[in-house]
């Protein structure tokens, strides 16, 4: 029960953690991406594509990252370059990728709805032979690996380097970081390019990983819940991946109650859980003193928005 | 002199939307061509499937009702930087309201319509009130929690629909169809679809302009959303602005769900909006939350919508293609600041424009 309680957890956990770490990136530039729920749905799109064409799904994790890299990039160009308000390009990646995905669904495999099955990525057998833990290590995915991987890159990014540094002061006063010989366009492009590689990730994780096909909508809300997790983090690397984790220990639950046979609660309640757990903690955690958040967030720095 | 600048913003307005529904018709042409269709062919089959017919013109008018209240909704909160994803989901609840009080309450037909649509206000208003609570007591960011409340909303509603209120007339996945005396009248003659929501969207449209130029409550929203601090500084109490705001969207959403559920659907089958909230977006914006202009916006993408389905199945473009443009659409849009920025570079080296 606790093995299959952490094992679900890590497994609905990974891809809302991943997505969640590119949050970090993309936000502590100062650039809100509330588009990741549309990066993961093109990125889990392009994991089916890939995988489809090559036969490999390493190929298609490519793939992933490859169209995680194109739609941030967009987001990048709006919000940096063009001063575009952020939250309302961030809807327009998910439109783009709404549409993106449905449309080469038709293109690509002349289907509606779902992708057919494509090679998906085998758990990871190399950790076989340790005693004891071996055989739990080995029924994890590698995109697990790869998440924890990618928290300790972004931690020690924050933390250590001056990379890092530099990041925080555009997000905090893009003047300064300016003043100062950072380009702030070149940092925030650079950050949500990372973001969209992030979330790319994560996207692939949900169409290869354990499942191995893509379906419409099937990304349900977990790039927003990557984005909550970042704000109940409080923008810091190891709080939003321990938050994501959280989310995925709700989806566990979730997926752990629907098995109980005769179970009084309607199954549609039972899928409310993760938004519900999500709302509550975060009314549970937010105050309105504290927690401000990024100073820049939001704000574009270009020459086409007057500077206040 | 100051009339002169109102004029020239709205023209400038104008051409911000005009630039990005042209780049969006083209790129996403575009995409159609690396498809394999003929963009032209493709283009012509969605306005024929929108327009080809009386019929079918009748049905894309209805089909841009619910758009024009979202449109509304969003527009209104915008107004006071609030953003209102959350939409679809109020618009959702709003509809189940309707649908139930439509279904389970016997009355007059003058009495019984508005109370199906005042219900389904309420109901709009309410899935509002508590994103709106979360912001104003815990600062929870309202994007994220409208969206959880969408997918809250969802579940909830379906639930209903497969439990308490499926339908006894069959074993469909549906509620029961609502009293004749709840249905909107019919503008035109069967088989003709047109009904009286088209009205009332209009008169919604002069109740928001009015609410937000001709009164002290628009006033103080539009101070918040055009200076947070500014109003503050002049004893505008900016939380209850944008708490307001938001519960006027909601209204506005759930009374779309109202009207699609008394005007055409007459019951709620599971999964019965395409989206009505979400696209209301791209109409506000589009609209540069003008009300006004809405109703064309909301016009445009309900034509996209509705001639999508003939542009699938007569040159195999997936319906999904209008969603891609709505989306380019936005991205365009985002460039205000570019556009804007060269007219006033042209202007101040004394050129025209």
């Amino acid at each position: 029960m606790i093995e299959y309680m952490i094992t679900s957890t890590l497994r609905m956990g990974t891809p809302i953690a991943l997505t969640a770490l590119g949050g970090i990136m993309s936000e502590r530039s100062g650039v809100v991406n509330i588009g990741l729920e549309g990066v993961m749905l093109a990125s889990a799109f392009g994991a089916v594509v890939g995988s489809n064409l090559t036969g490999s799904p390493w190929m298609g994790i490519l793939f992933a990252v490859a169209i995680g890299i194109v739609i941030s990039a967009i987001h990048s160009v709006i919000s940096v370059t063009w001063g575009g308000n952020q939250s309302v390009s961030s809807m327009a990646l998910v439109l783009l990728a709404t549409g993106l995905s449905g449309v080469g669904l038709k293109a690509v495999f002349n289907q509606q709805g779902s992708s057919p099955q494509v090679a998906n990525l085998p758990n990871s057998p190399i950790f076989k032979d340790i005693p004891v833990v071996g055989e739990f290590l080995s029924s994890l995915s590698p995109f697990v690996y790869i998440a924890f991987i990618a928290l300790g890159i972004v931690y020690y990014v924050f933390k250590y380097t001056p990379l890092g540094l530099r990041i925080t002061t555009v997000g905090e006063n893009p003047k300064a970081a300016e003043t100062a010989g950072i380009s702030v366009a070149k940092t925030r492009y650079m950050c949500v390019i990372c973001s969209g590689i992030l979330a790319g990730l994560g996207g692939a994780f949900l169409s290869i990983g354990p499942m191995n096909l893509f379906q419409e909508g099937m990304v349900a809300g977990r790039g927003y819940l990557a984005l909550g997790a970042v704000t109940m983090g409080k923008w810091s690397p190891l709080g939003a991946f321990g938050a994501a984790m959280l989310f995925g220990f709700f989806e566990a639950v979730q997926l752990y109650v629907q098995t109980i046979p005769n179970n009084p609660i309607p199954s549609e309640f039972i899928q409310m859980i993760p938004y519900i757990a999500s709302l509550v903690i975060m009314a549970t955690t937010m105050n309105k003193s504290l927690n401000t958040g990024i100073a820049s967030s939001g704000k574009p720095y270009t020459k086409f928005v007057q500077q206040r | 002199m100051i009339k002169n600048k109102k004029v020239q913003e709205i023209g400038l307005n104008f051409i911000i939307s005009l630039v990005a529904l042209v780049m969006a018709i083209v790129v996403g042409g575009i995409i159609i061509a690396v498809l394999g269709t003929n963009p032209f062919e493709a283009y012509g089959a969605l306005l024929k499937g929108a327009f080809g017919t009386p019929m079918a013109t009748t049905v894309t008018l209805t089909k841009s009702v619910p758009l024009i209240l979202t449109g509304l909704a969003v527009a209104l909160a915008f107004k006071c930087t609030v953003f209102n994803i959350g939409a679809e989901g109020q618009l959702l609840v709003g509809a189940m309201a309707a649908a139930i009080v439509g279904a389970y309450v016997e009355l007059p037909a003058i009495l019984h319509i508005p109370l199906v649509l005042l219900s389904a206000i309420v109901a709009g208003m309410l899935w509002a009130f508590l994103p709106a609570v979360l912001k104003q007591k815990r600062n929870v960011h309202v994007v994220i929690s409208t969206i959880m409340f969408n997918y809250i909303a969802q579940y909830f509603v379906q639930y209903l629909i497969l439990g308490p209120f499926k339908t006894t007339e069959g074993a469909a996945a549906q509620t029961n169809t609502i009293h004749q005396t709840a249905m909107l009248p019919k503008l035109l003659p069967k088989p003709y679809v047109l009904n009286l929501g088209i009205i009332i969207a209009i008169v919604a449209i002069f109740v928001v302009y009015i609410l937000l130029n001709k009164t002290s409550m628009g006033y103080e929203m539009r101070a918040v959303g055009l200076n947070r601090n500014a109003a503050y500084a002049n004893g505008i109490n900016v939380d209850k602005n944008m708490f307001l705001a938001l519960l006027l969207s909601g209204a506005l959403a759930g009374l779309a769900g109202g009207i699609e559920v008394t005007g055409s659907l007459n019951k709620i089958v599971n999964g019965f909006s395409p989206g009505y909230g979400f696209t209301g977006i791209p109409v506000a914006l589009m609209a540069r939350n003008n009300p006004f202009a809405i109703l064309f916006t909301a016009l445009l993408m309900g034509t996209m919508r509705s001639g999508s389905l003939m542009m699938q199945s007569s040159v195999g473009v997936s319906k999904n293609m209008v969603d891609v443009i709505q989306g380019l659409i936005i991205v365009f849009l985002c460039s205000e600041y570019v556009i804007r920025y060269y007219i006033k570079k042209r202007r101040s080296q004394g050129g025209l424009v």
